[in-house]
């Protein structure tokens, strides 16, 4: 799992698959909750950019387009 | 009577039974048929089939004011000649009932009259926008002045309204708006989270309610 498209889908696959009975609650639980926490990282990274008004490319959303310049919109 | 002679008076007898004859039976007949058509009684009116549904009394109430328009609009103008309040007391006395029956047809028909409204809303906004905007803003401040708390309260709850929506949908904007609510290092604007980590996000929710369905 390399960015936050395939973590999207791996998610969505274990959804499926806790629906459909083949992955025990319990497990599904730690899984989403560890994605959670990929989540959290994410953003935490994402708001320290911005805090710095830097825009890196973050590898983990490489898949979008950052756009903190927004803020400065605001 | 009988016939006079014995011969032929024994033929009838032999043929029908009888001593006598009525030579005239046959036109008596005739005349008997023909004045039950001349004095029978006209068929009876067949009864219009009787609107059951809703949909038929409707269609048939139309009918009939589009056929008695003029009777009816005369009518209509011979009675508030008669009295001016006619109506306003007509409905007073039956107001209640009217309001019943409103309640009734709405909670029957709400789809369809919500669906109704919005698009006859839709088409006088699209036919003069600046004006209809002139005229909700117009509403708001009236409403406003005449009560600001109660008008903050009705925002409120049409704010909460409005959240609980977006939160039962999982729309983009709750689920940004949830991950810069806790900002650790600071809140940054929601817009400035990328459209994948949202889409992320959304599926842990998912999973995460789920499994609180369950649990419960």
């Amino acid at each position: 799992m390399k960015n936050v498209t395939e973590l999207r889908n791996e998610l969505s696959q274990v959804f499926a698959d806790l629906k459909s009975g083949s992955v025990k609650h319990s497990d599904a639980a730690e899984l989403a909750n560890l994605a959670g926490k990929m989540i959290g990282s994410a953003k935490v990274q994402l708001e320290y950019y911005a805090l710095r008004k830097e825009m890196p490319t973050i590898s983990f959303l490489a898949s979008e387009e950052l756009s903190l310049n927004k803020k400065d919109k605001k | 009577m009988p016939y006079k002679d014995p011969e032929k008076r024994r033929e009838n007898k032999r043929k029908t039974g009888r001593t006598y004859y009525n030579k005239n039976k046959e036109a008596l007949n005739a005349k008997a048929r023909e004045r039950y058509h001349l004095n029978k009684p006209p068929p009876k009116p067949r009864l219009k089939k009787l609107p059951k549904t809703d949909e038929e009394k409707r269609a048939y109430k139309k009918e009939y004011y589009a056929k008695n328009r003029e009777k009816l609009l005369k009518k209509a103008k011979e009675r508030l000649e008669q009295n001016p309040h006619y109506y306003k007391e007509w409905y007073q006395k039956n107001k209640e009932r009217i309001k019943e029956q409103r309640k009734k047809y709405a909670l029957k028909n709400r789809k369809k009259i919500n669906a109704q409204s919005l698009a006859n809303a839709k088409k006088i906004f699209l036919a003069n926008p600046e004006k209809v905007r002139a005229a909700r803003r117009l509403k708001k401040a009236k409403q406003k002045a005449k009560d600001p708390q109660k008008y903050k309260a009705m925002l409120n709850e049409l704010a909460r309204k409005q959240y609980k929506k977006m939160s039962g949908e999982l729309r983009d904007s709750y689920v940004r708006e949830l991950l810069v609510k806790h900002g650790v290092a600071g809140r940054i604007p929601a817009d400035c989270i990328p459209q994948e980590l949202v889409e992320a996000k959304r599926v842990e929710i998912q999973i995460r309610r789920y499994l609180n369905e369950k649990r419960n």
